[in-house]
């Protein structure tokens, strides 16, 4: 039995990695408080998890941990998806730590050590809810994930904008935990276990209206999580208040680790019971996308507009997951989209700390005339908002069509159409940045903003990888297409 | 160089090309040394010249060639593998004989232009347009392909534009312009229908394929209705550029450019361009003889209605422009009873004393320095003797008085009238003659009779114009024996020349027929000496003012055909234009446009006005979201 | 030379280019830019003689897209077309424009390279990236260095394309994804497409809502009458050399779209929506000439002349004969040379006036002699004189369309009074500006044509003329590749 564990946490070693790396620097904390030393060994930590989970890849599927998880290619791809994301966010977070031009942050540079650890509890929360296949373990992972993110939005404890994002997020995200567990309670209780294949057994024979309810609570518990949008409205103040690399986080992982579950779910057990739920997520994931643009429309803040704007992709996203049926091959179209999203999303907000100044709201107002005075940044501000945009010829067009064309092949035309009709109206509130930043003659406030004396090594290299990605990702798929499709074993 | 074709491409090639070469050269000229003397010399001589090369090439041609040959240059427009358009010539009776005309009293009206046009500062500029002119007309007559024909056709409308406007620096001298050119496009749209529609039955734009076809015969009914739709293009075209009832319009106005320019387009050579292309399509028209009814009304309607309002004007040039288009209106009628020769017989005399007779004209504004109201004129037959004569001999030509040309032309028409047993065309003609002789009776008399009621003293025009005069007056008086009828003895030499090309009825020679035409010459002459006399005693002490009576106030304003077609047409479409463009751009599309962006600004405020910030309500929007789900679930089950 | 990789030559210099302009300081940017341009003409024209030239490297294997370049007759012309007005446009930019020169010139590059890789692919994909990429450097051009109004006008103009693109987008996965339903393996190379839908063509249900997706992105490109009110904004507020390269070439990719991929992909389609589509060009035609009749701002009358003139190419081409087909592609290429021609001839006042009011102008022949003329002659070209280029399209565009089977020939007698009211509306311009005594003493101190000015306009005249009396060097090529795309298009339709 030892021996099976010892078997078992080898094979998981880069999810258990995440928690280990947690360990690690909690002793740290005790044995040499330098916050220097912590943050070196977690950036190793992660580089380290990364290139061994790249290096070996468990090709055969195995569940692990008396059954409650497997280790396949999903879970290995999603996990490592994750720590990409939690390494770029530590690099985006150290230029953050120390500017001195306000003492407010000052007092939390010695925490910067907790924010390591909650983030790499929250990877490791996204690594057991990428890999299970229970109920019980995929509400851990869930809970685990999202109370790492609650305490990083509130990092900037003596600031009230990050609290009351922190104590916003953590009240709803309860709120619908316990709507998510009503789902779990109910599935179990039509079905009277908890392990998905088990319950794929008794779905198939027919899935009783208590089965049904069920379905429908783990439906709004996924909803919420990828903030569509009757759930969404926590999003703007939650994205608004945190620090700046923490939205770009959780704008990303929480989405990474939701794609992982549901893929499991939706065509597992969930997969007799097709013609019930589909209905419901197409009309979901639409209205998100169109009421997501119609409402970024008139956003005054950036990062409200950019909150707007991920909801949209959550849309583009639960699509993606509509038609990524395993044996229909369509599983790239979702994978493609959650990697290239996630870096726009996090090159975005890492230029966003760059340039922000944290006294006082980021309106897009401010952006005015940024063009005249900052012309590289905002070159790079206009690639980032022009690969959201999905505006050929960079990779958020690439990534839309191959979704849009997955529906068509699946003849989900309607469906398609009212996609596009979205992204034409986000198409509007995108050109508006752009617009005032390069053609208006006025100045915003931005433009005068000091940017951060230090050199900022770790955010630039965060900028540069992502803008790449973006600017070559249209024109050269192959860059990241071969990567994703060896990883998920579709090849 | 040594068979014949080749020196017949190489000698018209020089013909066209001359006065193209000449237009660069004289805009260079004009442009490098502006006016002074030297300059308007060289330009003067050159252009002369240049003519007159042109005119013997011509000429050369007319001798040497029998029957018909045709010249290809280069090849143009080529449609498809089977048929393409070339830059050619078709050498036959026909267009020789125009050719001679345009090019023969080209040179003449070039000569006294050089003096007309003395000290103004766009001396070049004006022979440019000048020789431009001449080599569209020449493209126009000689041109093997319909298109060549259209190139000539658009041309010749160009250069009226910018001669028209030649004083540009008044606004209403550019209006008359441009009114002539859309006037004239909305004739070049029927040619450019019936173009297509031949192309669209035989396949090909050459002419003498194109009648070639047309004779062999067995045409199928929707063939038929083709070559009538092309028929109604190619009226409406004629009637454009050759000024008649619809498209009249711009002749008037085109008096306000220079008035050699008014003796050479608007008299002999442009306006002649319908009759020359309705004669070169004749067997397009053989076949629905009802288009050659309508062509036959049109022409005396046009006559009949161009001669009453020529009565009433006061403007010396206007009251030719209208008696030109009445002469027009008498070659269509003759075109229309399938008289060709006839109405081409009437063309060249008309085009030698309408020349004379504008250059007349020119010579008296210039002797009472730019007086054009007869009002203001009277009694300078003493001052300018020799005007006085040659416009005499115009006057009684174009008048009808044996033995002139006019008389013989225009009786030769009136013949085939009297025969063709329509009453009301039979009376469209002889009103027209008596008015013809009539108004041109009171121009004769107003200028040159009673006294003198004008400001500056008449002097003579000085020699280069007065040698125009005199060529121009022998040419009116002599022209009548080109095709002298043979019942007089004479030899109807232009009849067998163009009988090659267009077929016409020919007279029978008995003796009832002689005394026939011998009573209908004396009726045609007889009304012209009315007309006459009437005049002279009617103006002979001419005081001031005449047609006083409200009812004649429809006349002097020319029947307000142009107020009407202003009001209907060129008011209306601004109006349609305004409303498309505000109406349908502004309101309709826009609004539509601006309507998305402010419905999805208003929902976006709406959705904003959501994002209250207690947590409390987004508590509520996750369930009002769950409850959604569920009442789908419930609806669906 | 001329093999495969004189197309890669062609597609990527000037992408080049654009970097090496956009990292060029100081101010011989110009300079260097326009060396640029003037070396990617001579390689643009070294390629006259190509028949046709096929290049194709994987681009992304599993879902069958490729980086497919083809050049033929009806792509080779118009890239020759963008390269010589690019080239005139950025000579003239150079005394005119001065903040922002290396961001200005990159951007000129930066469209003329997403133009090109528009024009050559041969991949529906590849073709829709570049169809939606041009936008980008356009909406910057008119949103940076334009009017005062520049910002709603940029703004519609993008987003009323990028909407219609989208909806294209659509219906070119739609075709794709049938064709991989048909056969069973992704290829999205245009003409792997074109032999399976001519073996065996879709459904006409299908066929005709692909088709209607792909009309609605060309119309609005082109622009068709309904979907034509963001040109004028766009084009008064542009800069000289914007609306040059907007009206020159831009609204050229629409008419290209509709002969390349949506006309000979779904034949049945084209002839069934024949007739409505006839009627909006006509539409089109006069309503563009008779608003522009009434404009007293000469780029919006020059803009609704566009309008007015594709109104007609976009006739020759949905009434689909082979003559209308090479008289349509000519005009296109007479446009370009005639509205850039009229553009820049507006821009030479306006950057000497700055007022576009035509009722500023007035008496201007005997201040600016050259001037007048050359306008005189642009003029009368853009109204179809014969013996200038327009002409000759015009005519076969009516010719050919006479004879259409698909629509009733109705529709080019009304589309030919376009001829007239052409007339009108240019002539009303001519006259508003050179004749007539002149009010504005300002007008007294402008300068008339300098070298500058004539290196212009001489190679625009020449070729207003050349085009006009000897065709046959453009008509040839043209002519067979309309006979080769005829021959795949089934008889009954011809």
């Amino acid at each position: 039995m030892f021996e099976q564990l010892m078997q078992d946490s080898l094979l998981a070693l880069p999810i258990l990695g995440w928690a280990g790396l947690g360990i690690l620097l909690v002793c740290l904390q005790i044995f040499c408080p330098r916050p220097k030393i912590s943050l070196i060994a977690s950036v190793i930590g992660l580089v380290a998890l990364i290139s061994y989970s790249t290096v070996n890849f468990v090709s055969v599927p195995t569940a692990i941990f008396f059954g409650t998880a497997v280790i396949d290619a999903n879970a290995q791809f999603f996990n490592l998806l994750g720590l990409i994301i939690a390494l770029f966010t530590v690099l985006t977070m150290i230029p953050g730590m120390n500017n001195e031009h306000s003492k407010v942050f000052r007092l939390s540079y010695e925490q910067f050590p907790e924010f390591l650890i909650c983030l790499l509890f929250s990877g490791f929360g996204l690594g057991v809810l990428a890999s299970a296949i229970d109920l019980t373990s995929l509400f851990l992972g869930l809970e685990t994930l999202s109370i790492g993110i609650y305490c990083l939005c509130g990092f900037y404890r003596t600031e009230i904008r990050s609290t009351e994002s922190a104590f916003k997020y953590l009240m709803i995200g309860a709120f619908s935990t316990a709507i998510f567990l009503y789902g779990i309670a109910f599935i179990y209780g039509a079905s009277g276990a908890t392990h998905y294949s088990v319950i794929l057994e008794t779905f198939k024979t027919g899935v009783s209206p208590l089965a049904s309810l069920g379905i429908l609570f783990l439906l709004a518990g996924f909803a919420f999580k990828l903030a569509f949008v009757p759930f969404h409205l926590y999003t703007a103040d939650v994205y608004e208040g945190a620090p700046t690399p923490v939205t770009g986080f959780m704008a990303t992982i929480v989405k990474v680790g939701v794609i992982a579950a549901a893929l499991r779910i939706f065509w597992g057990f969930l997969q007799p019971a097709f013609h019930f739920w589909e209905p419901f997520w197409v009309a979901l994931c639409l209205v998100s996308i169109l009421v997501g643009n119609i409402a970024a429309l008139q956003q005054r803040s950036i990062k409200k507009l950019l909150a707007f704007s991920s909801i949209s992709h959550g849309g583009f996203l639960g699509l993606g997951l509509l038609v990524a049926n395993p044996e229909g091959g369509n599983l790239f179209p979702l994978a493609a989209y959650i990697t290239i999203y996630s870096a726009m999303s996090l090159g975005v907000f890492a230029l966003i700390s760059h340039l922000e100044n944290r006294e006082h709201i980021f309106s897009v107002e401010d952006l005015r005339g940024l063009g005249n005075k900052k012309f590289f940044l905002s070159l790079i501000f206009a690639l980032f908002v022009l690969g959201l945009a999905g505006i050929p010829p960079f990779a958020g067009f690439m990534i839309k069509f191959w979704i849009l064309q997955a529906l068509v092949q699946q003849n989900y035309m309607t469906v398609a159409l009212i996609a596009v009709v979205g992204s034409i109206i986000g198409a509007a509130y995108y050109l508006r940045i752009l617009m005032l930043m390069f053609m208006s003659t006025e100045e915003g406030a931005a433009a005068q903003w000091p940017l951060s004396k230090d050199r900022a090594l770790s955010l630039r290299f965060v900028v540069a990888v992502t803008a790449l990605i973006t600017l070559l990702g249209g024109i050269r798929p192959s860059l990241y297409a071969d990567w994703i499709l060896h990883a998920l074993a579709l090849k | 160089m040594d068979n014949p074709t080749e020196i017949l491409s190489f000698v018209m090639g020089a013909a066209a090309l001359m006065p193209l070469l000449g237009a660069c050269l004289w805009f260079w000229i004009g442009k490098k040394f502006g006016n002074e003397k030297v300059a308007e010399k060289i330009v003067s001589v050159g252009a002369v010249s240049f003519m007159a090369v042109s005119f013997f090439c011509v000429l050369y041609t007319f001798l040497n060639v029998e029957g018909s040959a045709r010249v290809t240059f280069f090849e143009w427009i080529r449609f498809n593998s089977k048929s393409a358009v070339n830059f050619a010539f078709l050498l036959d009776p026909l267009s020789l004989t125009l050719g001679l005309v345009v090019t023969g009293i080209g040179t003449l009206i070039h000569l006294y232009a050089s003096g007309y046009m003395h000290g103004d500062p766009g001396f070049g500029r004006f022979f440019t347009y000048l020789n431009l002119f001449v080599f569209s007309m020449l493209m126009l007559t000689f041109s093997d392909s319909l298109v060549g024909v259209f190139l000539g056709w658009e041309g010749v409308g160009l250069c009226s534009y910018f001669l028209i406007s030649f004083w540009f620096s008044e606004e209403e001298n550019a209006n008359a312009g441009k009114k002539a050119f859309i006037v004239n496009r909305i004739g070049d749209l029927g040619f450019l229908i019936a173009m297509c529609a031949l192309f669209k039955v035989f396949g090909t734009l050459n002419i003498p394929e194109l009648l070639a076809a047309v004779q062999a015969g067995s045409l199928t009914p929707d063939q038929l209705f083709w070559i009538k739709i092309a028929c109604f293009g190619l009226v409406l075209g004629a009637t454009g550029k050759s000024a008649q009832i619809p498209l009249y319009v711009w002749l008037p106005d085109a008096m306000a450019g220079p008035t050699p320019v008014s003796a050479l387009i608007h008299a002999a050579t442009m306006v002649t361009a319908g009759v020359y292309l309705t004669c070169r399509m004749q067997p397009l028209f053989l076949l629905n003889l009802e288009i050659l009814e309508i062509l036959a009304f049109i022409g005396g309607l046009t006559a009949i209605f161009a001669a009453s309002i020529a009565i009433f004007q006061n403007d010396i040039k206007k009251v030719l422009a209208y008696s030109t288009i009445s002469q027009l209106g008498f070659m269509f009628l003759a075109v229309g009873l399938i008289a060709p020769v006839a109405a081409f017989f009437h063309l060249i005399t008309h085009a030698c004393f309408k020349a004379l007779l504008f250059l007349g004209a020119g010579s008296v504004i210039h002797g009472l320095h730019h007086e054009q109201d007869m009002r203001h004129m009277g009694g300078i037959r003493k001052k300018m003797p020799l005007t006085f004569w040659t416009v005499t001999i115009g006057v009684f030509a174009i008048a009808g008085i044996p033995p002139l040309s006019g008389f013989v032309s225009k009786d030769e028409i009136l013949h085939f009238t009297w025969h063709s047993h329509r009453w009301w065309l039979i009376m469209f003609a002889f009103t027209t003659a008596f008015l013809t002789s009539f108004y041109m009776g009171r121009l004769w008399v107003m200028t040159f009779f009673g006294k003198f009621r004008g400001h500056h003293e008449a002097h003579e025009s000085p020699v280069s114009m007065t040698a125009v005069l005199i060529v121009l007056a022998i040419l009116s008086a002599i022209a009548g024996a080109l095709n002298w009828p043979e019942l007089w003895g004479g030899s109807e030499r232009l009849n067998e020349y163009l009988r090659a090309v267009v077929s016409q009825a020919a007279g029978e020679h008995t003796e009832e027929a002689f005394y026939s035409s011998l009573k209908l010459a004396g009726i045609s002459s007889l009304v012209g000496i009315a007309g006459l006399t009437l005049a002279w005693f009617r103006y002979r002490n001419f005081a001031g003012e005449e047609f006083k009576a409200p009812i004649f106030r429809i006349f002097k304003n020319k029947y307000y055909i142009d107020e009407i077609y202003d009001f209907a047409v060129v008011q209306n479409l601004k109006r349609i234009g305004y409303a498309l463009w505000k109406g349908v751009d502004g309101f309709v599309i826009d609004g539509f446009l601006n309507g998305c962006a402010s419905v999805s600004t208003k929902a976006s405020l709406r959705f904003r006005r959501l994002q209250t910030g207690m947590t409390q309500q987004y508590a509520l929007w996750v369930w009002i979201g769950f409850l959604l789900l569920l009442f789908g679930a419930w609806s669906l089950r | 030379m001329l093999n495969e990789n004189y197309l890669l030559v062609l597609v990527l210099f000037p992408f080049i280019a654009t970097l090496i302009v956009a990292f060029t300081r100081g101010n011989a940017v110009s300079w260097v830019s326009i060396s640029l341009a003037a070396i990617y003409f001579v390689i643009a024209l070294l390629g006259f003689s190509v028949k046709e030239l096929h290049y194709t490297a994987v681009w992304y294997a599993p879902l069958g897209l490729s980086y497919g370049f083809y050049l033929d007759a009806y792509s080779y012309f118009l890239i020759l077309l963008s390269a010589f007005l690019t080239l005139i446009s950025l000579y003239y930019s150079r005394g005119v424009i001065h903040e922002k020169l290396a961001a200005y010139h990159a951007l000129f590059h930066a469209l003329q390279a997403t133009v090109v890789a528009c024009l050559l692919c041969d991949d529906l994909v590849f073709f829709y990236v570049f169809w939606e990429a041009m936008l980008i450097p356009m909406y910057f051009i008119i949103g940076i260095w334009g009017g005062p109004r520049r910002i709603y006008a940029t703004m519609k103009f993008f987003l009323f394309t990028f909407a219609g693109s989208l909806l294209m987008l659509i219906g070119l996965i739609a075709t794709y994804v049938m064709y991989y339903k048909g056969t069973g393996q992704w290829s999205s190379s245009f003409h792997s497409l074109l032999e399976y839908y001519q073996a065996h063509p879709l459904s006409v249900e299908t066929q005709r809502w692909i088709f209607l997706s792909f009309i609605i992105s060309f119309a609005i490109k082109v622009p068709l009458f309904p979907f034509h009110t963001w040109l004028p904004d766009a084009h008064v507020e542009a800069p000289t050399a914007g609306s040059v390269i907007l009206a020159g070439v831009l609204l050229k990719m629409g008419t290209y779209g509709l002969m390349r991929f949506a006309v000979p992909l779904f034949p049945e389609a084209a002839a069934h929506y024949a007739m409505p589509l006839c009627l909006l060009s006509v539409i089109g035609i006069i309503l563009g000439a008779l608003v522009a009749w009434r404009q007293t701002d000469i780029k919006k009358l020059i803009a609704y002349s566009s309008v007015s003139h594709l109104g007609f190419v976009t006739l020759g081409i949905f009434m689909m004969t082979e003559i209308g087909w090479n008289g349509a592609y000519l005009q296109m290429i007479n446009h370009g040379i005639s509205t850039g021609a009229l553009f820049l001839l507006v821009g030479f006042l306006y950057d000497q006036r700055h007022t576009r009011d035509i009722s500023a102008y007035g008496g201007l022949a005997k201040i600016l002699p050259a001037y007048s003329v050359v306008l005189a002659i642009i003029a009368f070209s853009s109204v179809a004189l014969p013996g200038t280029n327009g002409f000759i399209g015009e005519l076969l565009i009516v010719i050919g369309s006479f004879q259409s089977k698909v629509a009733s020939w109705g529709w080019v007698v009304a589309a030919s009074t376009a001829a007239v009211l052409g007339a009108i509306y240019m002539l009303h311009l001519v006259q508003k500006i050179c004749y007539g005594k002149n009010q504005d003493p300002q007008n007294e101190q402008l300068y008339d044509f300098r070298f500058r000015e004539w290196v212009i306009y001489i190679p625009l005249v020449a070729l207003v003329f050349i085009i006009g009396f000897y065709p046959e060097w453009l008509l040839g090529p043209v002519r067979e590749k309309t006979m080769q795309i005829f021959s795949t298009i089934p008889q009954h339709l011809r």
